[in-house]
């Protein structure tokens, strides 16, 4: 099957900030591709080329096999789009604007609008302006998932969702990817992307650095974790061991990095008493620093 | 159904402020036109007679004593006017800027409807609304004309009141570019507010100096004049005039709109 999305060489920049350089990016029909970078890196500017609300520098994009700038019509019909700064007039409510936008699309059921609130636990009679940014959110969703689009560009889809309603949005991601359409997100979240995804781009500076799979990906992944035990603990004991780093221990409190596998370091603190376990992933910009060091003296 | 189509939409959203503007202009229209007959007695005449002959030609008050003179000085001329291209100039940067500037713009162009769609038909609401304005304009005249004494044609009072939407149709379009072209909600509103006022001096204060005098003939203000379109009816070429300026700078607007990135 043809690729949902296609860059070549997609360049943008604002005045003489560089914001996109080069991207070349594929995401594949029906698979969930999670779209990570740190605030600022360009993934919302990639995403506004490809729905042509920006126009590129140089390079080309193919949105289900179509040219943004000349066949956007065509293309955003089986598009749903969720912007990173979801906004709309707040004196609506969310229904009057659901059927507005359904209307733009020629028309969407309302039972299927009403079936999506419900799952969100959404009001839609009540003004928009009205609605916490969580359940502003939600209208954003709704609308992106309303009309069952083959392609879903979402940006930043779980920002302002409580933890619940962020596991319901995967669940129907995943139930977006069992019928067949392609689902584009993006996160500066790892763990976001890592439960979703079938694959993930990370993107720094306006470049791809890495594709791969989500569990190579969090193969690949850091974690800060502290152990406090019942008594003091010695560094040695936790210094060799495989996928450990940066060990520390302040008495009876060990601190270490752990990049993949946590085998070995549970089965040794297994044999200690443990009072407390943390567990912390680090920012995406942290990661980078230690695993994708392209060059630091970009300038982005 | 008004949810049907975006200039549907538009005048929905805005079903307020219009219905706002509209009982401002229907009161302005009564409270003025109601006070004919007090200024249509000599002694007013005589108070006019006593002003600078420049003073009464650039304010329009050279003929207050007629009907068609009082009301294209008033009504017409300066209240009617201004309340409706503040209301078009209002919604014509909303139109663009306002929403580009507050993100509402984006969602609309993500969906399946191209960048001169959305600009030629939030123009069809603009100029929905500032017809409109004339027309409670013309309603409210009308509805005083036989208890007043006005001895106009209403084909005329209709004239004037399309001239007057159609003007405030004209600045609005004119936010509209300036929308198209910047995206900017100031630059939109102070512009379009800059070029009205530069308008409204070159049809009253132009003739006086025999230098700039052509000046006035590019003024829509002079394009649109009530006082002549009330005694004479209507201009064919004037209003064609308005019309079409409207329609170019509108097209102008889709026109940038189209070549440019949106929210940045």
């Amino acid at each position: 099957m043809d690729d949902a999305i296609v860059t070549r060489g997609l360049t943008k920049s604002y005045g003489d900030t560089l914001a996109l350089d080069n991207l070349d990016l594929e995401v594949r029909s029906g698979e969930v591709f999670g779209f990570l970078g740190p605030n600022g890196a360009g993934k919302t500017t990639t995403i506004r080329l490809l729905l042509d609300v920006l126009r590129p520098d140089s390079g080309s994009a193919s949105v289900l096999g179509r040219d943004p700038q000349t066949e956007g019509v065509e293309m955003r019909r089986r598009v749903g789009y969720l912007p990173g700064d979801f906004a709309t007039d707040g004196r609506q409510s969310p229904r009057e604007f659901l059927t507005y936008l359904g209307n733009l699309r020629g028309g969407v059921s309302t039972d299927r609008v009403e079936s999506l609130a419900e799952r969100f636990e959404l009001d839609l009679d009540s003004k928009i302006g009205s609605l916490s940014k969580g359940n502003r959110q939600k209208v954003g969703l709704v609308q992106a998932f309303m009309h069952s689009p083959e392609l879903l560009i979402l940006d930043e889809p779980t920002s302002g969702l409580d933890p619940i309603m962020a596991r319901e949005f995967l669940e129907m991601v995943a139930e977006a990817k069992d019928a067949g359409q392609t689902v584009f997100m993006s996160s500066h979240i790892l763990s976001e992307v890592q439960h979703g995804a079938d694959r993930a781009g990370i993107i720094r500076k306006g470049r791809l650095i890495a594709v791969d799979d989500v569990d190579e990906l969090r193969a690949r992944s850091m974690r800060h974790v502290q152990i406090v035990f019942d008594s003091d603990v010695a560094v040695g004991e936790f210094a060799g061991l495989d996928s450990v780093g940066d060990v520390s221990v302040d008495g009876n409190v060990m601190r270490c990095r752990l990049i993949g596998e946590a085998d070995q370091l549970i089965k040794t603190v297994a044999r200690h008493r443990v009072l407390d376990f943390i567990s912390e992933e680090p920012d995406l910009e942290e990661m980078f620093f230690h695993y994708y060091t392209g060059d630091e003296n970009d300038v982005a | 159904m008004m949810l049907r189509d975006i200039w549907t939409k538009t005048l929905w959203d805005q079903r307020q402020t219009l219905l706002g503007w509209a009982i401002g202009l229907i009161a302005v229209s009564l409270v003025y036109g109601g006070f004919y007959p007090v200024v249509a007695t000599p002694d007013y005449a005589e108070l006019i007679e006593g002003l600078p002959p420049a003073l009464a030609e650039a304010m329009g008050w050279g003929d207050m004593s007629t009907p068609h003179g009082y009301l294209g000085a008033t009504v017409f001329g300066l209240l009617g006017p201004v309340l409706t291209i503040i209301m078009s100039i209002g919604l014509g940067t909303r139109a663009i800027a306002g929403s580009e500037e507050d993100g509402s713009l984006e969602m609309l162009i993500a969906h399946p409807v191209t960048r001169t769609r959305v600009v030629v038909q939030k123009a069809l609401a603009l100029a929905v609304a500032a017809i409109m304005a004339g027309s409670v304009v013309s309603g409210a005249i009308l509805a005083i004309r036989g208890p007043i004494e006005l001895d106009i044609p209403v084909a005329h009072i209709a004239a004037a009141s399309l001239n007057l939407g159609l003007g405030g149709l004209l600045f609005g379009s004119l936010a509209m570019l300036v929308g198209g072209i910047t995206g900017r909600r100031g630059l939109s509103i102070s512009i379009s507010a800059a070029v009205v006022v530069i308008a409204y001096l070159a049809n009253g204060l132009a003739p006086q100096v025999d230098a700039v005098a052509w000046l006035q003939d590019l003024s829509p203000f002079y394009w649109a004049n009530g006082t002549d379109t009330l005694r004479d009816g209507i201009d064919p070429l004037d209003t064609l005039r308005l019309a079409g300026v409207a329609v170019v700078l509108i097209a102008g607007a889709a026109f940038a709109f189209n070549r440019r990135d949106v929210g940045v």
